[in-house]
């Protein structure tokens, strides 16, 4: 495995950090904190790479992380937690799983191969994940995501060799 | 590729296989209308098929976790496996695991009570989350990064889940009826399956039948995060895979997911159409215990397993008459085969698909 | 019927979080799915939750829901009539 980029995004100001982008993508808004940062960080290791990387068949989407979706968890929480004032948001549930921020990647660039979640302890934990799947030689190459919601995204893009 | 080598499940219809495919036969659910998850009271009641947690409520641990390693101490026992070895790792398929709690840390619980060092992983994928399980642990063993694998799916209800199907209208106030004119949405579900894996080899087989999973893939429909592509582009893809795996005429049936929702099995059906697979058998097991998230794959994938190696497909309970755009094989009684592989595929949010071809092999298979 | 138009649409930007639109830029007639805002089903439920959390609305029935949801202008018809808070 070759490493051809690597992106490091701290988890702030992303409204900021989404506007530098220059790109117009009005989906942005409607993510969640997990989602926007995966989707933030992918953004900018692509503008570092090359969009031309991605292959639609053949390009894999590997995120893990410890907390995963419970910032978003807790927001659903509170839509239907009180039920005197019960309205629990359709928009809030779809993102009560973590895997939504790899569809996001996959919907925008048309990637129709592999999108992986992992929770795990600390990002070390993804590499023989991330070993074992490009092993299997399915793979030209692979986003690979460390999603933090609250702290940041530590993102690469591996070649297969 | 890899063996399974032993597998268990809990479920509300028994707490082991034997039961659970006999309840099956007879055409029994696990679905009762609740007004509460347990303890939790519902502002709208749910049709559900729960499973009786207080055995597993003891101290020491949640009762999550106590599930899993009740669910996943038979198998280990069977195998023979020594799960204290680090060369053996816990992979837990799981959508919420403790809601509060990373699951990472409740990973980490049920593998130390089998004094097992290695870093458990935990896959999240959704609905897809068991076959995508059982995927990564085949993958780990084939390149050597361990030994063995067990491979536990396990979800237990809570209130925050079922008010989110509802919000998002996908469940049905009566039993579902996957592949059905008059199906409603799904019903949710509740259960736990193990399974225990290693690389195949011929010196594992004795003379019976071994089941090993030959590979799968997972694929994106890259088209919306909730709803299923329509034209079913990530599972014909995961079938398209598949089928590279496996003769289609060697297949006793395809296990889908089938939870009933308008547009999932429509989405099916059209994959399963554009992969020509019209003909081959159908067979969707939701109706028995609804969907059990996390555990869908593992489970799902052990019952097409233990009813095939008896001769028979169970029937799609809650099924009628056809309700897709493509008439799929999908049947309401039960039929016989002879055949010796299936595919298991699953859908889920984000997108995502995932399937893997499950055949029994003999010694001169493997020697080859 | 003007103001309740308004307060809709600030309304469906908030559930929505259409955070670069204003109330402007909404027209009245506009469909609302499809080409218009491009909205989704998640979205047409979220404005169904929405509908029942301030105006005490249960918009039940899906073609109910599909024509009253075509445009604000509907939408805001029926508001009027059938609002209970």
């Amino acid at each position: 495995m070759k490493i051809i980029g690597e992106v490091i995004l701290e988890d702030k100001d992303l409204m900021q950090e989404y506007k530098e982008l220059g790109i117009d993508y009005p989906k942005f808004y409607k993510m969640d904190g997990l989602s926007r940062l995966g989707w933030l960080a992918t953004e900018k290791l692509l503008q570092q790479v090359g969009t031309e990387v991605l292959d639609s068949e053949r390009t894999c989407i590997i995120m893990a992380s410890k907390n995963a979706c419970l910032h978003n968890n807790r927001a659903f929480e509170a839509t239907m937690k009180d039920h005197n004032n019960y309205f629990p948001s359709p928009a809030l549930f779809v993102y009560t799983v973590p895997n939504i921020v790899t569809g996001e990647i996959a919907i925008e660039h048309k990637l129709y191969g592999e999108t992986a979640f992992y929770e795990l302890n600390n990002e070390d934990e993804l590499e023989p994940i991330v070993k074992a799947t490009m092993a299997t030689g399915r793979f030209k190459n692979a986003i690979v995501g460390w999603v933090e919601e609250g702290s940041g995204a530590k993102l690469r893009l591996v070649n297969d060799n | 590729m890899v063996t399974i080598l032993s597998d268990h499940i809990i479920t509300p219809l028994a707490d082991n296989v034997e039961g659970t495919l006999q309840a099956i036969r007879d055409g029994r659910s696990g679905m009762t209308r609740h007004t509460d998850v347990h303890g939790q009271s519902l502002m709208q009641p749910i049709m559900a098929s729960l499973l009786d947690l207080t055995p597993y409520q003891q101290e020491g641990h949640t009762t999550f976790e106590n599930l899993c390693i009740a669910c996943a101490r038979p198998a280990i026992e069977r195998s023979g496996i020594d799960a204290t070895s680090s060369r053996c790792v816990f992979i837990l398929s799981t959508t919420k695991g403790d809601i509060w709690t990373p699951t990472a840390t409740t990973a980490r619980h049920i593998a130390q009570a089998f004094g097992n060092p290695t870093t458990p992983i935990v896959v999240n994928m959704a609905c897809t989350s068991g076959v995508s399980a059982m995927l990564i642990a085949s993958r780990m063993i084939e390149a050597g990064i361990y030994d063995y694998a067990v491979v536990i799916g396990c979800d237990i209800q809570i209130e925050l889940v079922v008010s989110g199907f509802q919000c998002v209208h996908a469940v049905s106030d009566d039993e579902c009826k996957p592949f059905d004119k008059n199906r409603q949405g799904l019903n949710i579900g509740e259960a736990a399956a193990t399974m225990i894996l290693t690389l195949s080899d011929e010196r594992l087989t004795c003379n019976e039948n071994r089941w090993c999973i030959m590979g799968g893939s997972v694929h994106n429909d890259a088209n919306h995060i909730s709803g299923p592509s329509r034209t079913g582009e990530g599972a014909l893809r995961c079938l398209q895979d598949c089928l590279a795996l496996v003769d289609k005429d060697t297949l006793a049936c395809v296990s889908v997911h089938g939870t009933a929702t308008d547009y999932n099995d429509e989405m099916e059906s059209i994959a399963l159409h554009r992969a020509e697979l019209d003909d081959t058998p159908i067979s969707a097991l939701k109706g028995y215990f609804g969907h059990t998230m996390g555990a869908a794959g593992l489970l799902e994938t052990i019952i097409t397993m233990h009813t095939i190696e008896q001769g028979w497909i169970p029937a799609c309970r809650g099924y009628e008459q056809q309700g897709t755009t493509y008439a799929v094989a999908v049947s309401q009684q039960e039929r016989a085969t002879d055949k010796k592989s299936f595919v298991k595929m699953l859908s889920g949010f984000g997108g995502v698909n995932s399937a893997i071809v499950v055949e029994a092999t003999t010694n001169s298979q493997l020697a080859k | 019927m003007e103001q309740l138009e308004q307060e809709l649409k600030a309304r469906i930007i908030e559930a929505l979080n259409l955070e670069e639109m204003t109330v402007e830029q909404i027209d009245s007639d506009a469909p609302l799915f499809g080409e218009g805002l491009g909205l989704d089903s998640i979205d047409s439920l979220e404005l169904i939750m929405m509908l029942d959390k301030y105006y005490g609305i249960k918009l039940t029935d899906k073609t109910i829901a599909k024509q009253v949801l075509a445009n604000v202008r509907t939408l805001a018809e029926y508001v009027n009539e059938h609002r209970t808070k």
